[in-house]
């Protein structure tokens, strides 16, 4: 029991200084001149692949894609979870024949609800 | 319809064109002179005490053997860097198999090819963003003279007119065995820097 704790007391110590070394050593280096530190306007500008860069970053997006984005993610997902579904259709059905694809296609309809209210919301038009 | 215009790039119109010619111009103008190799050379630089040389020699050490390059490449030297990054040659060996495509996480910039004028300032500002220190290895004839293409009105006679130049490697384009002679040639170089190595001093581009 003892050493059951002594290992905790260990691991405990071990934790708290890795973590600590892990943030001390940069500094370390930093103020030791290890590492240098040059900053120039220059080295602080953005990096655009060597150019130099203009305007403002903060451009606007058709907030449309958002909806197109989780539409895709939604059918994206239902076909990952269905991959392996088609993979062992024969494995699975034999035991219980006609359960496996009707819990396939209520999964399916599900998510078939809420793709015919996104078109009825009319999220498939861009606008 | 939206309105597009406050995204039309500043490329497309005839003063920004004017602009990076007068920077390229200036820039040829300033760059008539090659700039001199850094002088920490192979032959050796005594550092002093027994502490220093001992420090010196782990922090050389650790910085030789993990180098990251920097991901570009210019011309047809750049295939032989690529072989010499693939599975055949192996880089990694070297504990540099991350090319690095930001310059903030580079040490070392690896000029594959011909470098013009009108690159030129893009290749100085790569180098001015990366963090020190830092390296420069000249790949191959163009490189390092200009090449086949010394003579032209576009190409940069040699990158040490606008780079400092740490290890020139010769060829036209160089096996990647050059290229490994030229880095390990550069790891030595750094073992011997020291760990308060300085980058030299580079007028400004613009």
């Amino acid at each position: 029991m003892l050493d059951n704790l002594g290992t905790l007391g260990l691991f405990v110590a071990l934790a708290l200084v890795f973590p600590l070394l892990l943030i001390g050593l940069p500094l370390i280096l930093r103020y030791s001149g290890v590492i240098p530190q040059k900053p120039s306007s220059v080295k602080q500008d953005t990096y655009e692949c060597g150019m130099k860069p203009f305007r403002d970053a903060w451009t606007q997006f058709n907030f449309h894609y958002y909806t197109f984005a989780i539409l895709f993610v939604v059918l994206d997902v239902m076909s990952v979870f269905l991959f392996p579904w088609a993979a062992n259709f024969v494995k699975l059905s034999r035991s219980d024949q006609i359960d496996v694809l009707v819990e396939a296609l209520v999964f399916v309809l599900i998510l078939l609800i809420g793709f015919l209210y996104a078109w009825k919301k009319k999220a498939l038009e861009w606008r | 319809m939206p309105d597009y215009d406050h995204l039309i790039l500043p490329y497309s119109s005839g003063d920004a064109d004017k602009d990076e010619g007068l920077l390229v111009n200036s820039l040829i103008a300033r760059a008539q002179q090659p700039i001199a190799d850094p002088d920490i050379w192979l032959g050796g630089v005594d550092h002093g005490g027994v502490v220093l040389t001992s420090i010196d020699a782990v922090f050389g050490w650790a910085r030789s053997k993990s180098l990251w390059p920097m991901l570009f490449g210019l011309a047809c030297c750049a295939f032989e860097m690529m072989a010499a990054a693939g599975n055949r040659w192996d880089i990694s060996r070297f504990g540099m198999e991350i090319f690095r495509p930001s310059p903030r996480q580079a040490d070392m910039m690896i000029v594959a090819g011909t470098l013009t004028w009108k690159m030129a300032p893009a290749v100085r500002r790569l180098y001015d963003q990366m963090a020190e220190p830092k390296w420069v290895l000249a790949m191959g004839s163009c490189a390092i003279s200009g090449g086949t293409f010394s003579e032209s009105y576009s190409v940069v006679p040699g990158v040490n007119r606008i780079l400092p130049v740490d290890v020139y490697v010769p060829g036209c384009p160089p096996r990647p065995e050059g290229l490994y002679h030229g880095l390990m040639e550069l790891h030595q170089k750094i073992q011997k820097a020291g760990y308060l190595k300085g980058n030299v001093h580079l007028p400004r581009l613009d």
